[in-house]
């Protein structure tokens, strides 16, 4: 249902950092970010959430796996070395604690806090593109 | 030692005084000459004057131009100094189950759509 919201135009879904598990989290935050330059976020958000590739939790993983996604490695090196969205990732975590999230996984539907469960925010998401769509009828009409 | 370090560091400014003393001085002749130079301009016959206006005038527009230029390429430097600017356009998800959905970084979606999901995440 979400996916469909989102194919329709009608929401819009945003990952943020909120590091609760040290340094490895934090690193694998900046690797994500810094293969986002070159298009590659979703490879490494993907490697690191749903394949669970604790490898590459790792300097040395995190660019092998750019490597594999053939993104410019010297680049990513340099970017990760650097530490270049250190203000970011920094401000994504100030967010989050500034909306009261506390734990992982933590949703916020149009600014609102999400249920707790799937179905919940499933409603969530229904009711607010009915709405969006409802406003949109009334100012188009 | 400290009375070396001082006395050298009041030659090298005695020696810093003095070369900006002669550049000051050079600067009030540069600014005397220009002031010369325009005045003569100004006393001319009214022929005189409209070509002078007309000149100043092309001037200002090759100036502005030149300015705009220079704005321009300023614009384009500071743009390359920010790496992270580089991939904010749409593209295309072309893996796995978000298959052709649009995204740019770590937004998926269109960025007008007005429901807004916001997960807050860690990778472990």
């Amino acid at each position: 249902m979400i996916a469909e919201a989102i194919r329709t135009g009608l929401a819009r879904y945003e990952y943020r950092h909120f590091i609760i598990f040290g340094a490895a989290s934090e690193f694998a935050a900046m690797a994500t970010e810094c293969a986002g330059d070159q298009g590659a976020w979703w490879e490494f958000h993907d490697a690191y959430l749903l394949k669970g590739l604790a490898r590459t939790f790792t300097r040395a993983g995190s660019i092998e796996l750019a490597r594999d996604e053939g993104l410019d490695v010297a680049q990513f090196t340099k970017c990760i070395d650097n530490k270049e969205h250190a203000d970011r990732i920094l401000q994504m975590q100030q967010q989050a604690i500034a909306d009261g999230v506390s734990g992982t996984p933590t949703f916020r539907i149009n600014g609102q806090p999400g249920a707790r469960s799937l179905n919940g925010i499933l409603d969530q998401v229904r009711d607010a593109a009915e709405a969006a769509e409802a406003s949109e009828a009334q100012e188009g009409g | 030692m400290r009375i070396a370090n001082s006395f050298r560091s009041r030659l090298e400014y005695s020696r810093f005084m003095g070369v900006g003393f002669r550049r000051s001085a050079l600067l009030v002749a540069v600014v005397l000459g220009f002031g010369l130079l325009v005045s003569a301009c100004g006393s001319g016959g009214e022929p005189g004057r409209q070509d002078a206006e007309s000149a100043t005038g092309t001037e200002r527009s090759e100036r502005t131009e030149r300015q705009a230029s220079i704005m321009q390429q300023q614009v384009d430097d500071s743009s390359e100094e920010k790496p992270e600017l580089a991939a904010t356009e749409l593209g295309e998800i072309d893996f796995g189950h978000r298959e052709g959905l649009p995204f740019i970084r770590n937004v998926i979606g269109d960025p007008e759509a007005p429901v807004l999901i916001i997960e807050y995440s860690d990778f472990q």
